[in-house]
C-alpha cells in the first residue's frame, strides 16, 4: 500500500515505459531458460498483465528486472502445478463410467479448485496429505484412516493438526 | 499477514477441529466446542480462519470423491522434486546473480567438489541415483569407493534423497554423511543436514538415519524427527519453529517464529547485512517466505507487524519499531 497513491496518468507512464524498458529484455531471459520462444513470449505477456494489475509496485521499483523475472519464475510455477493437477486429474477420470464423467464444462472450474487445494497442500508429507484427503473428501473417520494407512488412531490426529495448521499458515503467507 | 488471535487461541482452535471432525465424536465434544467458540470473540475468529480451508476442500465435493482423491494424490506424485526443481533452478541464475560479488570463503570453491554462493541454490543427480540439493553458501565433497559413498559436508546445508545404488556390482554400498560433528549413516532416506556453528542439524523426513557419535551406541532417528549433535551428544529437538527442509522447494515456513531468528535465518539467503532491532526481536512470526524474493518478505512484514525496514546503501537491513 502507497501512502498517497500516485496519480493514474503517472501509472500509465510508468507501466509503458516498465514495458518498453523491459519487454524484450524479458522475453529474452525467459527463452534462455526455456528453450521455447512460443512460451517464452507467452509468459513474458501474462507477466506484464499481472503487473498492470499491480500499479502502486511499479511506482516504487528499484529493481524492474529482477522483480519481472520473480514474478515470471512464480508464474511458471503455477503454471507447472496446474498442468500437473491437470495430468492427474485427466488419470482420475480415465476409467470412470460414463454416466459419472464430470461434464466438460465444469472442467476448468474444477481444476481451479482441486489447483487451489494441490497448492494449499503443497509440502505436506505423503501420510499427512492422504489422512486429510481421506478425512476430507471420502469422509472417512480417524480409525478407518488409521486402518487404511497402517498408523494409530493418535498418529492420525497428529496429521489431522499438521494439515490443518498447514494450511491456515498457507493462506496466510506473505 | 498476522492474524487477530493469539497463537495458543490457534492450536485450540485446532485442537477442537481435530475432536469434531474424527467421525466418532461424542456428542459432549460438540458441546464442549461450542461452548469453546462462544466463550471468547478471538476463540470464534480462529474457528473460522479455519473454516476457510474447509469450504475450499468442500468445493471439491461436486466431484467423486475418488476423483478428487486420486487426482490430488496423483499431482503430488506426478510433481516430484526433480521436476519441481527444474522449474525452482530458474531463481538461481536470477536472483542470486544480480547481488553483490562477495565471496565469504574463496577457498572452498577451489576446494569442494559441490559449491553454492549465497542466494544460491543448487541439485544434483549422483551416479547412484542420489540426488544431492545444496542450500544457500554451502559447500560438499562427494566421494564415493566400491565399498561406500561418502558426502562430506564442509559448510552450510544439503538436502539428500539417497539413491538405489542398483549399478553398484556388490549389492547396495553404505551411504554416509560427515560433517565436523558426527557422522551420519543413511538407511534409505531422505533427510536434511545443516552445519551450524558448533554443531550440526539432522532432519529426516523418510526412513532412517543412524547418527554415530565418537562415544557411545549409534542413535537412530527415525521420520520426521529433528536433532541437534554436538561435539559429545545428540539431542532431539521438539518444537523447531520452522520447517528445516523448506528450502528445497524455495521456501521458509515459520511457526510463530521470533522475528530475531526470522531474520538470521533469511540473512543466510542475501548479501550484506540484516539485522532486527533488540526491541523488537521477540515478537513472533508465521508464514510462508520465498527464498527468491527476501526484500518482498520484508516489505510483507512490516505490512503485518509493527516494524519498518529501515535500508542503508544496499548493504545494510534493519527491522526496527515502527
Amino acid at each position: 500500500m502507497s501512502p498517497s497513491p500516485p496519480n493514474s496518468a503517472l501509472l500509465h507512464t510508468d507501466v509503458h515505459s516498465l514495458y518498453s524498458d523491459h519487454h524484450g529484455w524479458l522475453v529474452n531471459w525467459l527463452r534462455r531458460r526455456l528453450r521455447d520462444t512460443d512460451n517464452a513470449a507467452d509468459l513474458a505477456q501474462d507477466t506484464f498483465l499481472y503487473v498492470l494489475g499491480k500499479p502502486e509496485q511499479v511506482a516504487y521499483l528499484r529493481e524492474p528486472r529482477a522483480w519481472l523475472s520473480s514474478i515470471a519464475k512464480g508464474l511458471l510455477i503455477d503454471r507447472f502445478r496446474r498442468q500437473k493437477v491437470e495430468q492427474a486429474y485427466l488419470l482420475a477420470i480415465a476409467h470412470l463410467p460414463e454416466q459419472e464423467m464430470p461434464a466438460p464444462e465444469q472442467r476448468l472450474i474444477l481444476l481451479e479448485t482441486l489447483t487451489r487445494i494441490d497448492a494449499l497442500l503443497d509440502g505436506l508429507k505423503p501420510n499427512v496429505r492422504t489422512a486429510f484427503l481421506l478425512s476430507r473428501l471420502e469422509g472417512l473417520g480417524y480409525q478407518a484412516i488409521a486402518e487404511r494407512l497402517g498408523v494409530s488412531v493418535s498418529s492420525v490426529e497428529k496429521y489431522m493438526a499438521t494439515a490443518i495448521r498447514h494450511c491456515f499458515l498457507a493462506r496466510h503467507a506473505l | 499477514m498476522q492474524a487477530e488471535f493469539a497463537p495458543q487461541v490457534l492450536d485450540q482452535a485446532i485442537y477442537w477441529l481435530v475432536k469434531t471432525q474424527s467421525g466418532a465424536a461424542e456428542p459432549q465434544v460438540f458441546t464442549a466446542c461450542e461452548q469453546w467458540r462462544a466463550a471468547d470473540p478471538a476463540h470464534e475468529a480462529a474457528w473460522q480462519a479455519l473454516q476457510m480451508t474447509e469450504t475450499t476442500l468442500r468445493q471439491a465435493s461436486v466431484l467423486p470423491a475418488r476423483v478428487a482423491l486420486d487426482t490430488l494424490a496423483g499431482s503430488a506424485r506426478l510433481r516430484s522434486r526433480r521436476q519441481a526443481l527444474k522449474v525452482l533452478g530458474l531463481g538461481m541464475l536470477g536472483a542470486g546473480a544480480g547481488a553483490l560479488a562477495l565471496q565469504q570463503q574463496p577457498w572452498r570453491s577451489f576446494a569442494a567438489d559441490y559449491v553454492t554462493r549465497v542466494g544460491e541454490r543448487r541439485a544434483f543427480n549422483l551416479l547412484d541415483g542420489t540426488r544431492l540439493q545444496l542450500n544457500t553458501d554451502s559447500a560438499a565433497d562427494v566421494l564415493f569407493t566400491g565399498q561406500q559413498r561418502l558426502v562430506v559436508l564442509r559448510d552450510g546445508e544439503i538436502f539428500i534423497r539417497t539413491g538405489q545404488d542398483s549399478a553398484a556390482t556388490s549389492g547396495r554400498r553404505p551411504f554416509w554423511v560427515h560433517t565436523r560433528e558426527a557422522r551420519l549413516q543413511a538407511i534409505g532416506t531422505a533427510f536434511d543436514v545443516r552445519q551450524e556453528s558448533g554443531r550440526t542439524r539432522l532432519m529426516v523426513e523418510e526412513g532412517v538415519v543412524a547418527i554415530h557419535l565418537p562415544q557411545g551406541r549409534p542413535v537412530r532417528v527415525q521420520a520426521g524427527s529433528e536433532y541437534l549433535i554436538d561435539a559429545g551428544s545428540a539431542q532431539p529437538q521438539s518444537a523447531s519453529t520452522f520447517i528445516a527442509n523448506g528450502w528445497a522447494s524455495g521456501v521458509l515456513m515459520a511457526r510463530q517464529m521470533r522475528l530475531q531468528d526470522l531474520a538470521q535465518e533469511l540473512s543466510r539467503y542475501r548479501h550484506g547485512w540484516l539485522q532486527c532491532d533488540p526491541a523488537v526481536s521477540e515478537l513472533r512470526v508465521s508464514g510462508v517466505f520465498q527464498l527468491d524474493r527476501i526484500d518482498h518478505a520484508l516489505e510483507g512484514l512490516s505490512q503485518s507487524l509493527p516494524v519498518r525496514i529501515q535500508r542503508r546503501t544496499g548493504l545494510w537491513t534493519r527491522i526496527v519499531a515502527a
